[in-house]
């Protein structure tokens, strides 16, 4: 797995490549618009960290001929700029994920690893929470080496919330999730799913919370104690 | 504010109409003045040009009956001719007649002569008094014709002037009361087209008293007098060169915060790391600090730059569209859920309505409002406590309100609570004093009214109390 990481500021990037080392990933760094053109001409990276404020030649320019050339390496645009237009004119240029300066690094690291996961489709679609893992791939749901007994809609709601964890997941999306199966799902039906769910998952040491008015959330129930 | 400096102000002030008028006034008066003297004086002289030729013909007749005979002068004047002569209806008449030498043959003695001697045969009129008594004076030289006697006899009649004054006071008012009117008439029409030519300044004074206090746009010059418009210009001029420095200072803040994200970023990244790597405890503790610090550094740039954005005079770049608010509440409760659930908050959502409520108004602005009411409620809540956003609608406004059991504001700070960088004493919370400017600064310019109340009150173990914060913004329905 190799990655590009395009960014001026030389203890940012410092900082960026070693958390992504860390996580096990091949870096390069380029300091200005130009190197990372020439790199990016020469490699085929699987993932490039792209800052948009750039010397020589400036991040949109990059991505712009990055994807000219044809070139699908997923892009995750770094910008100091949280002005809505350049969000827009990233993506529509063809980035597949931007992050805001300052950033977290766990959080770079999840949206990468998602980016790659993407990326390889279904390779390794597995998402993990606590010790409850889920294959999206073959829609098995394991709690540590045990596979958990769900009905298909427990695990299409499993899935979303997994997709989601520690974020919440609205009850218009869970209806969303199920609807597949059954067009006319109330409230109550929702409780009564979450409810098998929460029993059935609960050695995993996951907990659905119940979020007042707004949905539910799925986290490491050892994260809250 | 504006009212308070121009009226604290002693100077006098004095009003352009005001002069105006005084100063048309005084001409009038002063025209009126020299009109009446002229008047009075041709009224005069027509009054004595009428009565004096009677008086002529009177002393005309009396020459008439004046024979000299052996060097006397004879008088042939029956009693009922001399009461005819000094019957008059206003006036008294009196006459004289005079030796050539001087004295008097006949009549009253009292009557002055000329002042200057009169050539024979002519006549003069003149004023003078009579026993303290203003008279009107014909005098003739009558030639003594036939005789040894040698020289003019002086012919003379006085007559009061009673008739004489009340024909000039006629004309006089005749003359004068039509002028007097016409002035008053003048003074009105005066008053009124002062009135109405300075309309367009109380038109203008209006809309600039209508402007907020950061529109800065040049005012119109279109429809204003040709008078005003060099000062309107100077006054455009000098609101182009405020919203030059303005946008300016505006510029800065936002390219200097917008400057300070990349090193934040990567010291916040550098801590990061350093936390992950086996450090003693001391170290650990210290680059703890500096996480948290770095923290505040970066969500103060982050109001600073939101600051510099929403603020007055940028908002014509934003967009004000139907939103659904509804949504964008529920969607940014739902992203502080994890924070709040991390500090062990429960933070949810309510709504009075089952429909979407919409309002007028810009999605980004309003998300910036709610996330730092939000983010607010969680620093000042304790663990364990009660936060809820709530969404309701009346007849014609929509209520937003987000209430928490925390710490609570004392009444008398709630005023103070919405300045830049106030911080409440003691507070344990976090919050960098920007927070609630920015929510009031989005709630006016979305034209909603923001108030705090006391929240739900929370009993704690310890036996103490807190009162909690509702801080409610009202929304004017579309």
């Amino acid at each position: 797995m190799r990655l590009l990481v395009v960014e001026d500021d030389k203890i940012l990037a410092e900082g960026l490549m070693d958390a992504l080392k860390q996580a096990g990933y091949a870096v390069d760094h380029a300091a200005n618009g130009e190197i990372a053109n020439t790199f990016l001409q020469q490699t085929a990276y699987d993932l490039v960290v792209l800052d948009l404020g750039l010397p020589k030649l400036d991040g949109f320019e990059v991505l712009k001929r990055l994807r000219s050339r044809g070139d699908h390496a997923a892009v995750m645009i770094l910008t100091a700029q949280d002005a809505v237009e350049s969000r827009v004119k990233g993506l529509d240029l063809g980035a597949d994920d931007y992050l805001i300066k300052p950033l977290n690094l766990t959080e770079l690291e999840a949206r990468v690893r998602a980016l790659i996961r993407r990326g390889k489709m279904g390779a390794n679609t597995s998402l993990a929470c606590g010790d409850l893992t889920f294959n999206a791939a073959d829609k098995r749901a394991t709690c540590g080496d045990k596979d958990l007994l769900l009905s298909t809609r427990e695990l299409a709601l499993l899935e979303i919330l997994m997709h989601k964890q520690n974020k919440v997941v609205s009850k218009e999306q869970v209806l969303e999730s199920l609807c597949n199966w059954d067009s006319e799902l109330g409230d109550n039906a929702i409780e009564v799913y979450i409810h098998r769910l929460r029993k059935k998952i609960a050695p995993a040491n996951v907990q659905i919370r119940t979020i007042r008015g707004l949905g539910y959330l799925l986290e490491n129930a050892k994260k809250s104690i | 504010m504006q009212k308070n400096l121009s009226s604290s102000n002693d100077t006098r002030h004095y009003s352009l109409s005001g002069q105006l008028l005084l100063w048309l006034m005084i001409c009038l008066f002063i025209i009126l003045s020299i009109s009446s003297v002229v008047s009075y004086s041709r009224a005069y002289h027509f009054a004595n040009l009428a009565y004096d030729r009677a008086m002529l013909r009177v002393v005309l007749a009396l020459a008439d009956q004046i024979d000299v005979v052996n060097n006397h002068v004879v008088i042939d004047l029956p009693e009922i001719a001399k009461n005819l002569l000094q019957y008059d209806k206003d006036d008294y008449i009196n006459y004289r007649i005079s030796a050539p030498n001087g004295d008097i043959v006949v009549g009253e003695p009292n009557i002055k002569a000329p002042r200057h001697a009169l050539k024979s045969g002519a006549h003069v009129y003149y004023d003078d008094m009579l026993d303290n008594e203003k008279v009107r004076v014909v005098a003739y030289a009558l030639p003594i014709i036939n005789s040894s006697l040698k020289g003019d006899l002086l012919i003379q009649v006085a007559e009061t002037r009673t008739k004489r004054e009340f024909m000039v006071r006629e004309i006089i008012e005749e003359m004068l009361i039509p002028q007097i009117l016409i002035m008053l008439v003048t003074a009105l029409i005066i008053f009124l087209s002062i009135k109405h030519s300075l309309l367009p300044l109380n038109q203008l004074k209006n809309a600039l008293s209508r402007r907020s206090h950061d529109d800065l746009s040049p005012i119109a010059t279109n429809s204003s007098p040709l008078e005003i418009i060099p000062l309107l210009d100077e006054m455009n001029g000098l609101m182009l060169r405020v919203k030059v420095g303005v946008d300016f200072q505006k510029a800065f803040v936002a390219d200097a915060s917008h400057q300070l994200r990349t090193p934040i970023a990567a010291l916040q990244n550098q801590v990061e790391l350093a936390l992950r790597e086996p450090v003693s405890s001391q170290t650990r503790h210290a680059l703890e600090n500096i996480a948290s610090s770095s923290q505040h550094l970066s969500r103060l740039v982050q109001q600073l730059l939101t600051l510099a954005r929403i603020e007055p005079g940028t908002e014509s770049h934003y967009v004000f569209e139907a939103v659904n608010l509804t949504r964008l509440v529920q969607e940014v409760t739902a992203d502080w859920v994890p924070r709040a659930l991390d500090k062990g908050v429960d933070l949810g959502f309510e709504t009075g309505s089952d429909q979407n409520l919409t309002l007028s108004g810009n999605a980004f602005m309003l998300r910036e409002m709610l996330s730092n009411l939000i983010e607010n409620a969680i620093c000042y809540t304790p663990h364990g406590g009660v936060i809820t956003v709530a969404l309701s609608h009346q007849a014609d406004e929509i209520k937003l309100q987000v209430i928490d059991n925390g710490i609570g504001i004392a009444p008398e700070k709630r005023e103070l609570v919405f300045n830049r960088f106030y911080r409440i004493e003691d507070s344990a919370g976090e919050g960098c004093g920007l927070g609630l400017a920015i929510v009031k600064e989005i709630a006016l310019a979305h034209h909603a009214e923001i108030s705090i109340k006391d929240g739900l009150t929370r009993h704690h173990e310890d036996g103490t109390m807190s009162c909690g914060t509702n801080i409610t913004i009202k929304f004017k329905r579309l």
